[in-house]
């Protein structure tokens, strides 16, 4: 990279600093720091939504998809919408209803609807997999940002020799924390959102630009050449069949109300339509920006070919978006992209960590004392683990080791938090459900995956089933398990801590629309 | 060229025109939002009681 993209990218980041410090001194409550007062509106949502869904890992892996697949995975993602566009983005299902309760955090709608004891139990299950889950990114993005950038593996500063992924993961994540501290969610939201600006136009200038430069037919040709039918159809291969496309629509149902830091945002709208709104909104741009990622990710595959004789294809492709991009994009440009690519990693990593820190310290730290923390005291012990988690997460990155493989890595610490989000559902949508068939489904959505992981560890290809029927296996247990243990404790009684947000989510809808 | 080669680039085609006139909405839309959300918790009234605290009914 030049002096002047150097300069570009460093001014975009002082800026933004600039702009986190101002923002930081707007806070006065525990609810603005968390949820930003619940004052977010749809489109501001929306961007921040995906500014922290688009993280430079997510970046990375859809230049690979591109690669490797061509343009297959568009039909997955019509296929998902076909469901979750309907579902949550018209009806709302379970993302109204969790909106109105005004919980921050799951725990605490769990710990509200079954038993005070769930809240630390659930509270803690999810903090360690999310902060193992997020562990990973960083040191992830270091490798790309290195990369992209083209700076040499190791550089000397006097007599010291330091490793330069090590130092751009320790920068990452030393950003991340800063933005997370000074001001919570008001300045995640607001930073998210000049983030996916700079972000989206970035991705949306190189992929025009890789589309003119390229041509269409050559574009073509390579993609018949290289990949064949399967560029099209991402059937032909025979990875994706009825199983998988099960699980993925149930995983995708019960992870929304499951995964904190997504919670987190639609918890921050400022009403149940808008937190509907939003992720509809979301759901449609999510598919707009994977076409141009992959496009990108094709246009590399144009200039640089397949495999190389002596690599394996998982090493090659891992970083060829990057050095395509390294090589192809012109000054100026070259610098916006480094920003965007930079932003890309903060605005997933600040999200995580303000969702990360609010469940530590609202469901298992708060709830160990008798009396309520006052909201200062509140803040800054918030602020006191962020910082906590961040210096975890640099702990893990100076000695991960980038060998293991990252798929498995995330599907054992995001499967999980399955059973926690049925148990959502459930406790939204269902009077009867009991704590004891809270916990038993809780547990048996995680201990399915657990087993998969480790049997297969262990016995190999003798294992019974595949993943994607592991995953399914898991999802439906738990539904099973929950409902007869809730009959069987309940014996069809309305349990004690149901509450009908039906009625509220219609009377805020009412009100919105008078207000109107 | 195959016909779900022909589906996939109208797909693409659509997807990507739309998405560039959403983003213009989006950004211009957001921009309104976050001037009405620091204006919004400049002026709110705080309750220091919503911390994430759960208030049972009795209680």
């Amino acid at each position: 990279m030049s002096t002047l993209d150097w300069t570009i990218a460093t001014g975009l980041l002082i800026a933004l600093i600039v702009a986190a410090v101002y923002l930081g001194r707007l806070n006065k409550s525990v609810a603005d720091f968390i949820l930003a007062g619940r004052k977010v509106r749809k489109y501001l949502g929306m961007s921040s939504g995906t500014a922290e869904g688009l993280g430079l890992a997510s970046i990375a892996a859809s230049l690979q998809q591109g690669m490797q697949n061509g343009f297959a995975l568009i039909w997955i993602s019509i296929i998902l919408m076909c469901y979750t566009v309907p579902v949550f983005g018209l009806i709302g299902f379970g993302i109204k209803r969790f909106r109105a309760t005004l919980c921050m955090t799951i725990p605490q709608f769990l710990d509200q609807r079954y038993d005070p004891r769930l809240r630390l139990l659930v509270g803690v299950i999810l903090a360690l997999s999310g902060i193992l889950n997020m562990a990973i990114f960083p040191i992830t993005s270091s490798y790309f940002l290195v990369a992209f950038s083209g700076l040499p593996e190791v550089f000397t500063w006097g007599a010291w020799t330091f490793d330069t992924v090590h130092v751009c993961m320790i920068a990452l994540v030393v950003l991340a924390v800063l933005f997370t501290f000074l001001g919570g969610m008001v300045t995640v939201v607001v930073t998210d959102y000049i983030q996916a600006t700079i972000v989206v136009s970035a991705m949306l200038f190189v992929g025009i630009m890789t589309l003119t430069e390229l041509g269409p037919s050559l574009i073509h040709r390579t993609l018949t050449d290289e990949i064949g039918e399967a560029a099209f159809n991402p059937f032909l291969r025979g990875s994706y069949g009825l199983t998988w496309i099960v699980w993925v629509f149930l995983l995708t149902t019960v992870n929304k109300l499951a995964f904190a830091p997504a919670v987190q945002k639609m918890a921050s709208a400022d009403s149940p339509e808008t937190a509907r709104k939003m992720e509809l909104l979301q759901s449609i741009f999510g598919m707009g920006m994977r076409i141009f990622l992959l496009l990108i990710g094709i246009g590399a595959l144009v200039s640089l070919g397949g495999v190389p004789a002596g690599e394996t294809a998982e090493s090659y492709f891992r970083f060829a978006g990057a050095i395509h991009l390294r090589e192809t994009l012109p000054v100026v440009l070259m610098g916006l992209v480094f920003a965007a690519f930079l932003f890309a990693s903060l605005s997933t990593d600040d999200s995580y960590l303000l969702a990360w820190s609010a469940v530590i310290v609202n469901d298992i730290v708060q709830p160990l004392f008798k009396k309520p923390f006052s909201p200062k005291a509140h803040i800054r012990i918030m602020r006191g683990f962020i910082v906590l988690i961040g210096l975890f997460i640099i702990g893990f990155g100076l000695t991960y080791d980038p060998q293991e493989s990252i798929l498995d890595y995330m599907y054992m610490t995001g499967t999980l938090i399955g059973g926690i989000g049925i148990a959502v559902f459930m406790g939204l949508y269902w009077s009867k459900a009991t704590t004891a068939g809270a916990v038993s489904g809780i547990i048996t959505c995680a201990v399915i995956p657990l087993a998969d992981l480790f049997g297969k560890q262990i016995v190999g290809d003798r294992y019974p089933l595949t993943t994607q029927q592991s995953g399914l296996l898991a999802l439906i247990s738990a539904v099973v398990v929950l409902v007869v243990v809730s009959w069987l404790t309940g014996r069809g009684r309305v349990a004690p801590g149901w509450v009908d947000y039906g009625v509220e989510v219609k009377r805020l809808d009412a009100e919105e629309k008078g207000a109107r | 060229m195959s016909a779900m080669a022909i589906a996939t680039y109208i797909l693409v085609s659509v997807f990507a025109f739309a998405y560039v006139i959403f983003f213009v909405v989006i950004t211009i839309g957001g921009f309104f939002d976050l001037v009405k959300l620091i204006n919004g918790i400049r002026t709110e009234v705080v309750d220091p009681t919503d911390d994430g605290r759960v208030q049972r009914p009795g209680a």
